[in-house]
């Protein structure tokens, strides 16, 4: 019965994805035209071109980068928001309106808004920003105000202002917060690449999705695609890593 | 003498206290007893400043450090038992507090795995650990056995001042308390 659970184990996930390749394949196959769905070989041997291109991989890192700044400048502004519009009614009652609005309107309109006033280049890394903000400042302002007031009253008295924040506060609202920042990775990864797609910045993976688009290099679009799926993925589980190592040291 | 001068304090429509004045000694152990509702635990909130009055002054406290053992516990339930005390002096102290209430085999259980009784006796050690200069308790004996009612009595007893709130006015004598203030 264990031996059977481990072979369950092991073999489930790979199983899986042949499955789907198995679709893919098919739906390829019933289709009949790689211009509109190439076969997941052809893709295969795309996305080796891809990552076999040392000027691709320059691409990836200069998107890896937006990105990173983008979320990192999100998290700092989220957070920092999350702190004011907790502890001050005024602010939250003068802010809110503006995060329904920032959370309701499309990344396309805020891509073109942007390429009217900014540099290409920082287009994906403010409208990354704009995506993760919203959703860290929600978060942290819901866990800031579900922190427990008899332990911060306790807190007040045993604990000078930086110690209280790092043993009685952080504790309580890490786990939403990085809960909420593992889902925010993944939207910033969306909006990089369709900002990136929209204002077209030089060196950027949203450029040679583009490309692609443009030349009917479906393969190679769906290379990409499959690039920065696996990429994010990586990342939300090496965050998801962090956050479980955190519950354990708990 | 600690003094507590024209002290009132409103909860919305609530009055607890409308300018009250009591005088507290400097040493020795203080009972304020008497029923639910009527301010005893307002007053040592007042007492630790961690509650503004809408008026009144409390004098006599300045330069004294005030630690305060709640009526709940409030422990760091992620923390273990000797974490939540060393984290407000050192962990010899916690150790050998936790020893002085029977926790020893408990010190490294995590808060939250405790008994409500044990709880309670990682507070105390907590507070008497924090300072023995001015110790507010609440409710101290609360999920206590004999035995270990008898063991934080002894710990209270030791503060320099502890100001005691409790329903049960026989606690008076088993922490030879110096003065008794029902409200």
């Amino acid at each position: 019965m264990v031996l059977k659970q481990k072979v369950y184990q092991i073999v489930r996930i790979p199983a899986l994805i042949l499955f789907y390749l198995g679709i893919w394949q098919l739906l390829s196959i019933l289709v009949g035209s790689s211009l509109l769905l190439p076969s997941p070989i052809e893709s295969a041997v795309s996305l080796w071109k891809i990552m076999c291109d040392p000027l691709c991989l320059r691409d990836l890192g200069y998107t890896f980068l937006r990105l990173v700044a983008g979320y990192l400048i999100g998290a700092v502004f989220g957070i920092l928001l999350a702190i004011l519009t907790a502890n001050v009614p005024f602010f939250h009652y003068v802010f809110s309106p503006f995060r329904l609005l920032i959370k309701s309107t499309p990344v396309m309109s805020f891509v073109l808004l942007l390429l009217v006033s900014v540099v290409s280049n920082l287009v994906p890394v403010l409208v990354s920003a704009i995506m993760v903000a919203p959703m860290l400042w929600a978060t942290t302002e819901q866990a800031i105000l579900s922190l427990d007031p008899k332990l911060s009253e306790m807190g007040r008295l045993y604990f000078p202002f930086p110690k209280r924040v790092r043993t009685v506060y952080l504790p309580q609202m890490l786990p939403q917060i990085l809960a909420s920042a593992v889902t925010a990775l993944g939207f910033a990864w969306k909006s990089v690449i369709t900002a990136e797609v929209l204002s077209l910045p030089r060196f950027a993976i949203g450029n040679r999705m583009y490309l692609s688009k443009l030349y009917l290099e479906t393969s190679d679009m769906v290379a990409w695609t499959i690039l920065v799926v696996s990429l994010s993925l990586a990342m939300e589980l090496l965050l998801k890593a962090v956050l479980k190592r955190k519950e354990a040291a708990k | 003498m600690i003094t507590v001068r024209d002290l009132t304090v409103r909860f919305e429509a609530k009055t607890v206290f409308d300018h009250a004045s009591f005088d507290l000694p400097e040493e020795g152990v203080v009972m304020l007893y008497g029923v639910s509702g009527k301010g005893k635990t307002t007053l040592l909130r007042v007492l630790a400043g961690l509650l503004r009055p809408d008026s009144g002054t409390v004098s006599g406290l300045s330069g004294r450090t005030v630690s305060f053992a709640f009526q709940e516990p409030r422990l760091l339930d992620w923390r273990t038992a000797e974490d939540n005390i060393a984290l407000v002096s050192s962990r010899e102290k916690a150790i050998s507090l936790l020893e002085t209430l029977g926790l020893s085999e408990e010190r490294n259980a995590l808060a939250k795995t405790l008994s409500g009784g044990q709880k309670q006796r990682v507070s105390l050690a907590r507070a008497f650990a924090y300072s023995d200069n001015v110790v507010l308790l609440d409710e101290p004996f609360t999920g206590l056995d004999e035995e270990n009612r008898f063991k934080a009595a002894a710990l209270i007893r030791s503060a320099k001042l502890a100001i005691v709130v409790s329903h049960d006015e026989d606690d008076a004598a088993l922490l030879d308390a110096t003065k008794k203030i029902m409200l």
